[in-house]
């Protein structure tokens, strides 16, 4: 049986993740549970329902094939996730899409065909496939065939990663990858551990490791109101940058939207604010950054 | 009451408190009737409209630097507070807020300006009086009316034929009208086309009748004349439709074809030559011709037009004159100089510089729209007709760039005046595969984005189109943020055309009529929007075997069978194309009688039209050099949508057998899981799936093979064209439920567009599916619709969606036009019309104010698939 992953969505069409038009694959399971995450659907390494209550139209088809596991009071659905097989009749039935089954185990070639479909935007454009998550390097072994064959096809590759997986998953990739984004989170070890569940020695160690092999680098921080988007966490982010010796930093603003997801997937929401940081604060970030560390670019959006 | 004169009160005293009881009665007005009077001009009431307009300059007093508490006192608000609140509904912040937010959009408009000339005031001038002074139209708007009908009416009394009897109704006009110039214009001519009166209805002899007759100064004894014609000269349809047969009356009434024949005001004319030679040249062309063929009605009539042709001139120039005399300011008399003597020049004479050429390209098209009135009469390519004027007058040092881009202003600001879909063209290939791409082309583009109110302009490009210039028009749609202007891929048309039997060098000069609908400049008449079909109709006929399932009566379809014996997909499928050949075979028939039953001559079209002169022919008789017929084909995203669902839930999982399906559609879905489960478990068109998108493309492939049958029965042309233009509406609101989850009665898909709301692939995949149609073969452009996020089309973006359509078109992308709004802002606008006056948006093959939309249509539109960036 050839290889298979578990692909939560396949994203098409993208301008964020990297040069051009480029599709984006996103994996499932990830080995940190960072608070603010945005994608919440992808923690689990094995499908999940989503439930969207404002799709659901109150038919009571799921009730009728699985009574034991949906709950109907007034016009409000509870899914009771504990015990749930994952049997799919009920995300089978429901006929508006409320409930879905998130995550599908599909083959390379299955993801290449997809990626493929977009070919003639890549090379118009400079773009290619980012491959995203969740980690997608929990899923090492598939993302290194994957990435091979699109080199063979003269597709640009680049993975997005929180770089907390063991030092040979990395390395198994990188000889296929054009560009890397990685995310650091938070520069002390003891709040990265208070924040995403992990301390953060082995993404640091790894960081080193793909800057040194020669890649070309773009390191992501995600900005969160209060835990990391102040000027003296640029401070810190700066000397920690020019350890490792990163050359190239993206700020990013902090997502407030992602409360539905968390919902939707049943995994309780922590909210940093309704809102995200103004242009002011990101240029004046960005500055601070940049002053911190010698022949460091910084962008955001 | 004159409303205009209150408007002028309000503005005059709008710093005093104004009371509506004191107002009514210094008009003389009860309250009640002061009030209707205005509602119905202003479309708001007197109140809102003093708010409105206080409001407004409060702002501009903000703007400018004043303290809030003066501004508050300045205009009669009672407290800061009351103010406050009001300037918070209104601009939807505060007045500090609104101060900062003015400075940097002025920072930001400054910046894209940069590039681009700015408007003289000449310009905004001219521009603020097309777009508020509605005004000054009801001076005019009868006189193309009352005169033509005149003098045909007496052309026909004298026995003359209809060919002559138009021509003498333009020459009249010609004669009779009042010159129309407003200070200012470089380019001047008005073709007395707006409003409802400027069609047929003047209500006969009753006060309001007579008071447009009045405000027009027609004479006495010509509203007389006018009041006193036989309607007859205006209805030419009755005989055609006694001769249809009952199944093309039925495929008429629930709008599954329609048959046409109309021929008219669709027409983009070789206006070059006016150029080029002048009415007097033409006048010896035809006589040169005369001499050859034979005199005749034809020729005649086209030797009057060019008289017309010289009386508009002259006519002009003769008040140009008068004015330029007794002008006081010096500008304004230079002004007059300069247009008296281009006047005195063009168009009997050929052009001898780029003001002359514009001059007499407006004239030209003036009398092409008074023969058949403005409609759709569209002006072609541009920049390319202008271009060698341009570059004559560049180079002896006569013209400058700037000049030459407020004389293009001067013209737009002519042509968009709230008229109709006129449409230009700029842009495009050579055929000798280069760039035609020119200096003008941009001036174009700078034009419409500094008007800002332009509906409609076209851009041609193709492998060999700089990405600067499709660069440069994907900004100009991010910036007007009203689906102009729109892309049309020469690669793909070109083959088109020249597969339907036009020459490679003509097809290379195609551009665009009112909307879409494909054209050889002056060599061809395109019959556009002629046959009109709803290809989702075939699908009801196979599943009631003949019969609608919408109007049960009626059997307008073929016999295919007892659904019993449809048991495979490849049966029911070769059904639907049974069905499909059934209608359009209703609608060409249609075509055919109408084309047989009566030729509408078109002399003015004759003349500008290749082969018509030469051959002695009628433009309408067959007389162009290229004659097809376009007939739309719509419906396909729908049933391409359907059969999948059907080949799902019948054929390849039994869910359902046909009957009960067929029950389900009839019964418009009495279960809303069955709809729900049909929209999302079966793939639908526009989200790059090959199980659909292939059928769709295979219908249009073979409605081309049968139509290019229909082609030899009826020995006419037809070029298929898969548009809908607004009439997605009409074919849904006569069509029952569908499988693909469309509810009797629901809108169909706009032309080649996805059903609204079902692709949420993103943009790549709308354009791949779009681009796997076989639009090589659709010589009458399919036509597509992205709704796209205003976000999208900012400046770091736009180099991205230039490759996105670069690569689509080289995939087989044939044509786009985007709408750049956002739901929210069209519900709002939904809302509170008045606050988005000039909000505008893609309807079909043009823009159009939403306000002016009906709730149907604005619901339609809100309902498509918005696509932003991710």
């Amino acid at each position: 049986m050839s290889l298979t992953a578990l692909i939560s969505h396949i994203s098409r069409g993208s301008f964020h993740d990297g040069a051009g038009i480029r599709t984006v694959v996103y994996f499932m399971g990830c080995g940190l549970r960072c608070r603010w995450c945005h994608n919440p659907e992808t923690f689990s390494q094995k499908p999940l329902i989503m439930h969207l209550p404002a799709k659901c139209m109150h038919c009571g088809s799921c009730v009728e094939v699985c009574p034991d596991r949906h709950v109907v009071e007034g016009d409000r659905l509870t899914l009771l996730r504990e015990g749930c097989t994952l049997c799919g009749s009920c995300t089978e039935i429901c006929p508006t899409g409320a409930l879905t089954l998130c995550g599908e185990f599909m083959t390379v070639e299955q993801v290449l065909a997809m990626i493929r479909k977009d070919r003639h935007y890549y090379d118009e454009s400079g773009g290619g496939v980012t491959l995203s998550g969740g980690e997608c390097l929990l899923q090492d072994k598939f993302c290194a065939e994957l990435l091979e064959q699109c080199k063979e096809e003269g597709i640009h590759t680049a993975i997005e990663t929180a770089l907390f997986v063991p030092p040979p998953s990395v390395e198994s990739v990188l000889p296929f990858v054009d560009h890397v984004f990685a995310d650091v989170k938070l520069p002390d070890g003891e709040r990265h551990r208070q924040w995403t569940g992990q301390d953060n020695t082995l993404i640091l160690s790894n960081l080193a490791r793909v800057i040194a092999s020669g890649v070309s680098v773009t390191v992501r921080i995600p900005l969160i109101p209060s835990v990391n988007d102040s000027l003296e966490d640029m401070d810190a982010f700066a000397s920690l940058l020019s350890r490792v010796g990163a050359s190239d930093v993206e700020l990013l603003r902090y997502n407030y939207m992602a409360e539905g997801k968390y919902d939707a997937v049943g995994i309780p929401y922590v909210s940093f604010g309704k809102g995200t940081q103004s242009d002011r604060t990101m240029a004046a970030l960005a500055q601070r950054l940049s002053e911190g560390a010698e022949g460091l670019t910084v962008h955001y959006r | 009451m004159p409303v205009f004169d209150v408007m002028n009160y309000v503005h005059d005293h709008i710093r005093e408190k104004l009371s509506l009881t004191e107002i009514a009665a210094l008009f003389g007005y009860s309250k009640w009737h002061f009030c209707k009077k205005f509602h119905d001009f202003a479309g708001m009431t007197f109140l809102e409209y003093v708010r409105h307009h206080r409001i407004q300059l409060a702002a501009i007093d903000i703007l400018r630097g004043d303290t809030v508490t003066d501004v508050a006192f300045r205009y009669s608000y009672d407290t800061v507070g009351g103010f406050n609140k009001a300037f918070l509904t209104h601009y939807g912040c505060l007045p500090r807020k609104y101060r900062e937010r003015a400075e940097e959009c002025r920072l930001y408009y400054e910046r894209r300006r940069m590039s681009m000339y700015p408007l003289t005031d000449r310009c905004l001038i001219l521009r603020d009086e097309a777009m508020n002074r509605k005004e000054a139209l009801l001076e005019y708007c009868v006189q193309r009316n009352v005169y033509f009908s005149l003098g045909r009416a007496a052309a026909m009394e004298a026995g003359k034929s209809r060919t002559e009897a138009i021509a003498d109704g333009i020459l009249r006009i010609a004669e009779s009208m009042t010159p129309v110039m407003i200070p200012g214009e470089l380019v001047v001519g008005f073709n007395y086309g707006d409003g409802t009166y400027g069609e047929y209805v003047i209500p006969n002899n009753d006060p309001v009748g007579r008071e447009l007759m009045d405000k027009n100064h027609i004479s006495e004894a010509d509203r007389e004349a006018f009041w006193g014609l036989n309607p007859v000269y205006y209805g030419e349809t009755d005989e055609i439709r006694a001769s249809l047969t009952t199944e093309e009356i039925w495929a008429l009434q629930e709008w599954a074809g329609i048959g046409r024949c109309i021929c008219a005001n669709h027409t983009v004319l070789g206006y070059e030559k006016v150029l080029k030679l002048g009415f007097d040249g033409i006048l010896r062309e035809i006589e040169g011709y005369e001499a050859v063929n034979g005199e005749s009605a034809h020729y005649r009539a086209m030797k009057t037009l060019c008289r017309a042709g010289f009386a508009l001139g002259e006519k002009y120039a003769a008040e140009a004159e008068r004015r330029a005399e007794t002008e006081e300011d010096a500008s304004l008399r230079a002004d007059y100089a300069a247009v008296a003597a281009a006047c005195r020049q063009v168009p009997r004479y050929p052009a001898r510089s780029y003001l002359e050429a514009v001059q007499s390209l407006w004239f030209a098209h003036i009398l092409n729209t008074w023969e058949d009135r403005i409609n759709a009469n569209s002006i072609g390519r541009l920049d390319q007709i202008l271009y060698p004027y341009y570059k004559a007058d560049v180079d002896k040092g006569i013209l400058t760039r700037e000049q030459a881009f407020e004389i293009i202003c001067c013209l737009w600001i002519k042509l968009y005046r709230d008229y109709d879909v006129q449409q230009s063209c700029v842009g495009g290939t050579n055929p000798d595969g280069t760039s035609a791409v020119n200096d003008l082309s941009y001036l174009m583009l700078d034009a419409t984005e500094q008007l800002d109110f332009i509906r409609c302009l076209s851009v041609r490009y193709g492998a060999a189109t700089e990405k600067k210039f499709l660069r440069r028009a994907l900004e100009v749609v991010g910036h007007v943020q009203k689906g102009v202007p729109f892309f049309f891929n020469d690669d793909i048309m070109v083959k088109a055309l020249t597969e339907q039997g036009i020459s490679r060098e003509d097809a290379f000069g195609y551009t665009q009529i009112g909307c879409v609908e494909t054209v050889i400049p002056g060599k061809s008449n395109p019959h556009a929007v002629t046959g009109e079909t709803n290809l989702l109709k075939a699908l009801e006929y196979v599943l009631g075997n003949g019969h609608s399932l919408c109007f049960p009566d009626f059997k307008t379809g073929a016999e295919t069978g007892e659904l019993s014996e449809l048991d495979t997909y490849d049966k029911l499928y070769a059904a639907v194309l049974t069905q499909v050949e059934r209608i359009l075979d209703l609608t060409c028939s249609q075509v055919k009688k109408c084309r047989d039953a009566c030729i509408a001559p078109k002399p003015y079209k004759s003349m500008l039209t290749e082969g018509c002169i030469e051959r002695g022919l009628d433009f309408n008789d067959a007389g162009a050099t290229y004659d097809y017929y376009q007939i739309m084909l719509g419906g396909v995203p729908n049933l391409a949508d359907s059969l999948a669902v059907i080949k799902k839930f019948v054929y390849d999982d039994g869910t359902y057998t046909l009957p009960e399906l067929k029950a389900i559609l009839v019964a418009d879905f009495p279960d809303e899981r069955v709809r729900q489960s049909f929209i999302r478990k079966a793939p639908k068109f526009g989200n790059d799936l090959d199980e659909v998108d292939l059928i769709a493309a295979d219908i249009i492939d073979k409605a081309c093979d049968m139509l290019e049958r229909m082609a030899e029965t009826y020995g006419l042309s037809f070029h298929a064209q898969p548009f809908t233009f607004l009439w997605m509406i009409d074919h849904g609101r006569t069509s029952a439920a569908s499988p693909d989850g469309r509810r009797m009665g629901e809108p169909i898909a706009y032309s080649v567009s996805p059903m609204q709301g079902r692709d949420f692939n993103g943009l790549t995949a709308v354009f791949n599916s779009i681009a796997k149609l076989p639009a090589h073969r659709t010589a009458g452009t399919t036509s597509a619709i992205v709704e796209a996020d205003p976000k999208l089309f900012t400046d770091e973006n736009l180099d991205i969606i230039t490759d996105i359509l670069v690569a689509a078109s080289k995939k087989g992308l044939c044509n786009v036009q985007f709408n750049i709004t956002d739901a929210e802002t069209l519900m709002e606008a939904q809302k509170h019309p008045e606050k988005y006056a000039n909000l505008a948006v893609r309807v079909s093959g043009f823009s159009q104010k939403f306000n002016l939309l009906t709730p149907e249509l604005q619901n339609h539109i809100i309902g498509r698939t918005k696509h932003a960036c991710l």
